[in-house]
Formats: structure tokens, sequence, C-alpha cells
């Protein structure tokens, strides 16, 4: 199971990723005209980590800024499981930089970029796909 | 009760009261086998009710308290033609059939969409008014749990 959130406090309040969203990574596909949008594409780029390689799922937070183009501002992890060993963390953080790296620019519209330029974004992932449920 | 019956009993004393298990090993010897040694061991004693969600289930079962852990040994599914129903006592698991370990919920009422899917392993026969006490969150803060396991024989 796989379940991310992104919300972006300063633009347009909180939408979620579902766990559909982000089975594959792939490039974004423009024009993106909407935070839905947005969300739908930075699901698309991220990929967790084969479930084989981590015994314990992460919990991340990555506050993001973008450009007017849909260029990466800035990116900085705010918050991230302590539980879990160093070589999972290398995996969790090379999926991270692969996602980061997949999605800049993103393919954003001029309206949508002069709204969100320079507004801090927070994503918050969450891998949850060994834990057992009913 | 028979001494046939007391071997395929269980008693979970928590923190809400006794909840009395009649264990199904003809749905599913092979969890219940492994459920019978993780209690000697003393497995489930002390650990909490991490995942209780109010008309479903009552999770508990992980060492962790967080519905990652386990014992360290998944248990083939043992699915059935038992339904899921007030009551009944089923194995967690991940998105592998196979990944059934040490967790197990106690269904609050029916859950049809669960039959099938999970292997049912037991049946309250006591005490289900207790398990309507156990306190509900996902995750639960300041938990209910399972003080002591034990087995009736």
């Amino acid at each position: 199971m796989i379940l991310a959130a992104i919300s972006a406090p300063a633009a347009a309040g909180t939408v979620r990723l579902t766990q559909a969203d982000a089975t594959s990574a792939h490039a974004p596909r423009g024009p993106l005209n909407t935070l839905d949008d947005i969300r739908i594409a930075i699901a698309g780029c991220w990929q967790w980590p084969p479930v084989d390689l981590v015994v314990d799922g992460i919990e991340l937070s990555l506050r993001i800024s973008f450009k007017r183009n849909g260029e990466i501002l800035s990116a900085r992890i705010t918050y991230e499981s302590q539980l879990i060993s160093a070589s999972e963390r290398v995996l969790y953080h090379r999926s991270l930089i692969n996602a980061l790296t997949l999605c800049s620019p993103l393919p954003i519209t001029d309206a949508l970029g002069n709204a969100i330029a320079g507004r801090p974004f927070l994503f918050h992932f969450q891998d949850t796909r060994r834990q057992r449920k009913a | 009760m028979t001494m046939a019956d007391d071997e395929n009993t269980l008693i979970l004393e928590t923190s809400k009261g006794d909840v009395t298990i009649a264990m199904r090993p003809d749905l599913a010897p092979n969890h219940v086998a492994r459920i019978k040694e993780l209690v000697r061991e003393g497995f489930y004693d002390g650990i909490v009710f991490h995942r209780v969600i109010e008309d479903f289930m009552a999770q508990t079962g992980c060492p962790q308290g967080t519905g990652t852990g386990g014992s360290g040994q998944k248990l083939k599914a043992e699915f059935s033609k038992e339904k899921h129903v007030r009551g009944t006592v089923s194995m967690a698991r991940a998105a592998s059939p196979d990944s059934g370990d040490s967790q197990f919920f106690i269904c609050f009422t029916e859950a049809p969409w669960l039959n099938g899917q999970y292997t049912v392993w037991g049946q309250v026969t006591e005490g289900m008014e207790n398990v309507d006490q156990i306190k509900r969150g996902e995750p639960v803060q300041d938990p209910d749990k399972i003080i002591k396991a034990r087995l009736a024989a």
C-alpha cells in the first residue's frame, strides 16, 4: 500500500495523491494548469524502492517550491522517519532525487506558473506497503 | 467446556476485560498452530490494539505497535469460505496473501468484503462486550492492550 499526500498551504489547501497515481515513474505531460495537475504529475514521477529491499517504510516530508517556468527553485526534506536503516534511507533518497529530476521542469501553463512561483508546497510521503491490515 | 475445546481456546486478558476466542484449526490449522506457539512464548503479552476502526474491526499483534511488525515468520494463506461476521478473528496481512505473521483483528460487525481474502482462524465466544470497548483510532492514542494471552489448556 502506498499513501502519499501533497499540500500547498500557501497556495490552495491540501490535495492528496492516490495509490493509483503513484505506481509508475514517468515524466509529466503538460500543459499543467491546476494544482490537481501538479499532484498527478508529481505522483507520476515517484517510484518507490522495491518492496523487497525495505523492511520498514519511510515517512518523509519535502518542502519544495517552483519557478514560474516550472523548474524547481528549492527542495528540502523537513521530516523523515528515524527508524529505518542507513541503506534503506539511501534507497528512498535515490527515489526522491530521481523523482525530482524527472519532474523538473514541470510543464505548467504561464497562469499556473505565476500563481505558484516561489510558494512552498509540502509533500508528505508514507510508504505503507509492508503494513499488515484487515 | 471439554478438554478438546480447551486446547483450542485462547483467552486474551485485555485492558478492557477478558476475551475468549474459540480457535478454528479446522479452517486454518497452520495459523492456529502458530498462534499457539506465539501465545506460549508470551509474544502477545503487552501488545497494543494499534488500529481500531468503528463499525469495522480492532487490530493487534504488532510488537512495534505500528502495523509493520511481526514475529518474523510469514504464514501461507489458509483462506476459507468462513464469513467475517461480528466476533470473527482473522489474520491481518500486507498485499501478498502469504504475508500473515502475528497480527490479527477482531471484527466488530460483518465485513463481507474480507471473505475469502483473509485467513479466518477464530471466533470470539465470550467478552465481545469488552472488544466493543477497545479504544478507537488509526493510530490509537493511548491504546488498549493485551495484558496477557493464554491458552485454556
